[in-house]
This record gives structure tokens, C-alpha cells and sequence, in this order.
């Protein structure tokens, strides 16, 4: 018994850090072709251990009897990177822009993924929440904290607008309108003087928590971090609450709510006959997830002291969208996974730029043939039992890969 | 029969679309209890029926009632919730969830556990979900004692004869008054429906004794062995009421089916 949770510890210990340290490397490392010899490594490793059945199962195995010991790994691992990575402050800052992207892929995952609407508005949404800290914080003096609030809430009540298209179009319709609405909200935005216009808001007064100022480097028994630690352990922080927020929320009767209403996976007709007030949860699921990107484009804001047109676009609204649809529809692990990579592979790539948009056209459609699942596919829901009496050997729906 | 309430009416319902009269002015009544079987051809108009009387259709004619209550206009879940539940001829089970994903989704209505111990109080909604699965245990036990296993199984994974039985439990998860079963037994082979007879006799057992059932079906040894009484429908009109034997005699019934 002794032996098996030393050995569980050890295999979970193991492939974290070798999975981070992997991570950090790719980081780190400036010359492509060796970051391509990396990724190539690993992935080819990671496909080798899932062919071979026995290590597979003990590392699944370990994974699933040790849970929580794994989720505190990760959670140090958190907290460790602005100390690994204290001499590269554009890639903290980065990092700190994949979780806001993570945010938001959470907010698209529960309108997309878990109830079936089509959102492909979601920078419109992630604009609104930026705008609102921009303008409160410009012209009102309004302090940054209480901004990521009122720009999430801004971002909910514009959602209400869109309301009626979304109770009585279909999906498809309601993508539509949702394309139409990010392009007026562009529009307006491009040409509304006092919005800032073409030039945006600038000077936006950077985070800061009750008088304390995040440009100030932070020190942490005694090794000095630079300022943008500061952004992304707020940024960590409210990013760890709305995703255990949205597990939460998946693993209960809300989320099993929204399943039923999807079109795509669920039966909305069936739905209503069993007595879900379908359009009430649909705009539950719709006004949580805007409340999410409004969240996240405040943050962003403060973060970046600009926010301009350019930052709100139909494009940017299809790479969240695309978050969900690589990452795993309706699957909160795929969905940070994707979100993070969104974020990380331009940046890496920044040397062949111009061809970003054709790279992440080909992985899209690769995925569609190979992995239509997705990454982390999504898998059964057991409401985080953590005993399981009846235990079923596959959790994740058989169907085409 | 005689003596019984009636629990279920219809007057005069009538459904067209554009020209065609899919049901016409069809009087129905279910009494507590019984099991009505309704026949028909295709395109007789027994699904447009159905779903008149869950509220899936606006109604263009006539009324219905279930306990002396008018449910005339009302909507899907608002039916659901005077006591009507329905199966459908293709199976709109959610393939990807699992069992109790879908038994749950029966259930949700009686539910209290929503966001705040969603989010926050997980023990209540633990509590919540305990219960809940040990009455999608009963229900499943009822029909096939194996499937209590599979709870937890993707339903792409249990077979099409357990999707019908889970189907069933589905819409006996809602508590109905009234049950609208529609052609349970279809692409089933004849053991398959052989079996399903004795599902639906299991149907009304314990609480369930005094559940009215509307059966549509077209395998006639079903509606012998299972219904008490029958109706049959042609061209939207109600041509024949009785019982199996009275109905299947009936000429205009044969003419029906099988032509002149």
C-alpha cells in the first residue's frame, strides 16, 4: 500500500516536471530550430507512452487515485514560474496574457461548449469589459479593482442587447448576428470620438490593489521579480477562482442544464418536454460567459495602459472560438490547454509572422480530421464523486476521434 | 373501465398545416389507469397528436384537459409540469452523456441544488445527488438490473433495446399522471419487442400503478397484449374506439391499412 503511493507520488512528480520543464524550455529557448527539435521530442514521446498500455495506465492511474496531490503540484508550479522565469519579464507578461485568454476561452466554453451558442461576438464582449476600465479609469478616476467589476458587468448588460436574436434564431442565425454585432461594435468604436476613436484610450493607469502600485518589482524571500509578477499572480488568482468556478458549475445540475439545450450534443426539444425553461438557461449560460471576457478585457486594459480598435475583431472573436473547438468542446482542461498555446505559439513564431494565420489555418483543419475531440477531450460527468462504487473503464464517449 | 374517472379529454382537436388537415376534430379520453392504444397508418396523424397534447404544436382547434384542467396553449414544460410526459419515435437520448445524465435530466425540475451549492455548498448538493441516482437506480433496476451498472457509461455504449428501456425510465423520472409512448417498439426485431411487452407491463408497477399510458404503435401483438382499449385514426379523422378485438374487425380500419 506504502509502496503504491510512493510510486503514484513519483510518476505524478515525474511527468509534471518533466512536462514543465519541456514547457519552459520551449520558452526560453530562442533558436527555432532547437525549439522545433523540442516540441518534436516530446511529442513523440507523449505518443509512445500512449501507445504503451502499461506505463499509460499506471500514469493515468496515478493521476486519478492522487488527484489532489497532483492539482497542489500544479498550483506551486504556478506560483514558481515568475521565479524561473525572473529574467525574462516579456514572457511573464505573456503568460499573464494566456491566462486572460484562458478566461475568456472559459466564458466561450460555457455559451459554446457546454450550451450550444454560437458566439462569434466574443471580442465585442472582451472589448466592452477593456472600454469600460479605460473610459471609468480616464475619466473618472475610477480605481482599476473596481473596474475588472464594472467592465464585467458592462460586458453582461450589452449581452442583454442580443438577447431576443439569441431566444428566437437558430444557431446558425444567431452566429450571424453575433458576427454582425462585432463588426458594428468595431465600427463604432473606430469612429465614436469619445471612445478615443481610431487612436483608442491611452493611458490607462496600470493595476494597482489599494494604493499599491504593480510597476513596483515585488521581492519574495529575497529574490527580486520583476513588475510584471505582479500582473500575473492577480491575473493567476482570478483566473484559479472562475475556472474552479466553471468546474464547478460543469459539475452540476447547471451544467447538465446547458448540455440538454445544445443542439449540437444535446436535444432541445426533449428538453423543453422535461421541463427546461430552455431560453432562461440559455441566457444564464450566455450572460455568465459575456460576464467572463468583460472580466478579462478590463484586466487587459490596466495591464497594457491601451486599448484600441485594432484589439476588437471579428478575427480575434474566431481565435477564441477556436480555443473551444481545439481545446475540446465543453472541456475545461482542453480549453486552457488551447487557449494557452493560442497565445504562446504567435509569439514563438513571431520570426515566419506573416504566415501565423496560414499555420493556425492548417493545425485547424488537421484537428478537424485527426482530433475532431479535440485535445483533452471532453469526458463523462461524475460530479467529482470521489468515491466511484461503479467504476467504468472509459469515461470519455466513444464516437470519431 | 366503466365507473373509472376520466383523467385525460380531448374535444375536437384539430392541427392543419396549410391546407392539409393533419388531425381533424379527433375526440380522445384517457381514464386513471388505463392503457389506450392508438393505431393508424402512416401519416394518420398519431404523432401530430402527441405532440398537440405536450405542447410541441399550437393547437388550431379544440381543447384538452388532464384532470378537468384546460392545458389548451400551454407550453412544453409547462405541460411537463401538469403531469404529461412523452418518448419519442426517434430516440433523442443525448449519446454522449451518460445514463444518469439522462435520467437527470428527468429529474432536474425537483431539483434545489443550483448555483449557490453548486458553486459554494457542495455537501448539500452531494446529499441532492445521492438520492438522485438512488432513484435512477429503481427506475433502471425495474427494466434491467445490468443497467444499474452502467450508470455511468456513455449511452453510445448500452445497447439500442436498454436506450429504449432508459428512454421510458426518462419520462417516468418526470412523475407523470400521463404517459405518451410513441412506437417504443420501432426497428426492433421481434425478440427485442417481445421483451419491450414485458417492460411495459413492469411500466406500472409500485408507484406507478395508476399511470395512464397512450401507447402508438404499429406492431399489433403489442397493442393486443398491452392495451385495454384502442383507437384508430386515418387521414387525421378517428374512424374506430374499442377494444382490440372490436377494432381490428373494423372494415374501414382494413381498408386503411391494407387498401381496397
Amino acid at each position: 500500500m506504502r509502496n503504491s503511493l510512493l510510486r503514484d507520488l513519483l510518476v505524478i512528480l515525474s511527468c509534471l516536471v518533466a512536462s514543465w520543464a519541456v514547457f519552459i524550455a520551449v520558452l526560453l529557448v530562442t533558436n527555432v530550430f532547437f525549439v522545433s527539435v523540442i516540441l518534436f521530442l516530446s511529442v513523440a514521446v507523449i505518443y509512445g507512452l500512449n501507445r504503451w498500455e502499461g506505463v499509460r495506465a499506471s500514469i493515468v492511474q496515478a493521476f486519478r487515485r492522487r488527484g489532489r496531490f497532483a492539482l497542489v503540484c500544479m498550483i506551486v508550479i504556478f506560483l514558481c514560474l515568475p521565479f524561473i522565469l525572473r529574467s525574462s519579464p516579456y514572457w511573464i507578461l505573456i503568460l499573464t496574457l494566456a491566462i486572460l485568454w484562458i478566461i475568456v476561452a472559459l466564458g466561450i466554453n460555457i455559451q459554446f461548449g457546454s450550451a450550444g451558442i454560437i458566439n462569434l461576438g466574443a471580442a465585442a464582449f472582451y472589448g466592452v469589459g477593456a472600454y469600460t476600465a479605460g473610459m471609468l479609469s480616464t475619466k473618472l478616476g475610477s480605481p482599476p479593482l473596481l473596474n475588472l467589476l464594472l467592465g464585467a458587468v458592462m460586458s453582461m448588460i450589452v449581452g442583454s442587447l442580443l438577447f431576443i436574436p439569441l431566444l428566437k434564431t437558430k444557431s446558425h442565425y444567431l452566429a450571424l448576428v453575433t458576427i454582425a454585432f462585432v463588426m458594428a461594435f468595431h465600427n463604432l468604436l473606430n469612429n465614436a470620438e469619445w471612445l478615443g476613436g481610431a487612436q483608442g484610450i491611452v493611458g490607462i493607469p496600470l493595476m494597482s490593489v489599494a494604493g499599491y502600485s504593480f510597476t513596483q518589482e515585488i521581492t519574495i524571500w529575497g529574490v527580486k521579480l520583476p513588475s510584471q509578477a505582479n500582473f500575473y499572480y492577480l491575473a493567476l488568482l482570478l483566473g484559479g477562482l472562475l475556472g474552479a468556478a466553471s468546474w464547478r458549475l460543469w459539475n452540476s445540475w447547471v451544467g447538465l442544464t446547458w448540455n440538454s439545450l445544445n443542439e449540437g450534443t444535446g436535444d432541445e426539444l426533449s428538453a423543453r418536454c422535461m421541463g427546461v425553461a430552455v431560453g432562461r438557461w440559455a441566457m444564464i449560460a450566455f450572460t455568465i460567459g459575456n460576464f467572463y471576457a468583460g472580466l478579462a478585457g478590463a484586466f487587459y486594459s490596466h495591464m497594457t495602459s491601451y486599448i484600441a480598435p485594432p484589439d476588437i475583431t471579428f478575427y480575434q472573436s474566431l481565435l477564441f472560438l477556436s480555443a473551444v473547438i481545439l481545446g475540446g468542446i465543453d472541456s475545461i482542461p482542453g480549453v486552457c490547454l488551447a487557449a494557452v498555446l493560442l497565445v504562446i505559439l504567435p509569439e514563438k513564431l513571431r520570426a515566419f509572422q506573416q504566415y501565423w494565420v496560414i499555420f493556425f489555418g492548417i493545425i485547424l483543419v488537421l484537428m478537424l480530421i485527426l482530433r475532431r475531440k479535440g485535445l483533452i477531450p471532453v469526458r463523462i460527468r461524475n460530479y467529482m464523486r470521489d468515491i466511484l462504487p461503479l467504476a467504468a473503464t472509459r469515461r470519455t464517449p466513444e464516437g470519431p476521434d | 373501465m366503466l365507473g373509472r374517472e376520466s383523467l385525460f379529454q380531448c374535444e375536437k382537436l384539430t392541427k392543419s398545416f396549410g391546407g392539409l388537415k393533419a388531425v381533424d376534430g379527433v375526440d380522445l379520453s384517457v381514464s386513471e389507469g388505463e392503457i389506450l392504444g392508438l393505431i393508424g397508418p402512416n401519416g394518420a396523424g398519431k404523432t401530430t397528436l402527441f405532440n398537440l397534447i405536450s405542447g410541441v404544436y399550437p393547437v388550431d382547434g379544440g381543447s384538452f384537459s388532464l384532470g378537468g384542467e384546460n392545458l389548451t396553449g400551454l407550453l412544453p414544460h409547462q405541460i411537463k409540469k401538469k403531469g404529461i410526459s412523452r418518448t419519442f419515435q426517434q430516440s433523442r437520448l443525448i449519446l454522449n452523456l451518460s445514463v444518469y445524465d439522462n435520467l437527470f435530466m428527468g429529474m432536474l425540475e425537483g431539483f434545489h441544488s443550483w448555483f449557490w451549492d453548486s458553486l459554494v455548498f457542495r455537501s448539500r448538493f452531494k446529499k441532492e445527488l445521492e438520492k438522485a441516482i438512488e432513484k435512477a437506480n429503481q427506475l433502471l433496476n425495474r427494466f434491467n438490473a445490468e443497467l444499474v451498472g452502467k450508470g455511468f457509461l456513455p449511452v453510445s455504449e448500452i445497447s439500442q433495446i436498454d436506450r429504449r428501456r432508459l428512454e421510458i425510465c426518462r419520462a417516468l423520472a418526470t412523475r407523470p399522471d400521463l404517459l405518451l409512448l410513441d412506437e417504443p417498439s420501432a426497428g426492433m426485431s421481434p425478440e427485442e419487442s417481445a421483451e419491450l411487452m414485458d417492460d411495459l407491463r413492469r411500466v406500472r408497477e409500485n408507484e406507478y400503478r395508476q399511470l395512464s399510458i397512450i401507447l402508438v404503435e404499429h406492431d399489433m401483438a403489442v397493442i393486443e397484449s398491452i392495451t385495454q382499449r384502442v383507437i384508430a385514426l386515418n387521414y387525421g379523422k378517428k374512424i374506430v374506439e374499442g377494444t382490440f378485438e372490436e377494432v381490428s374487425r373494423n372494415e374501414e380500419l382494413k381498408e386503411a391499412y391494407l387498401g381496397r
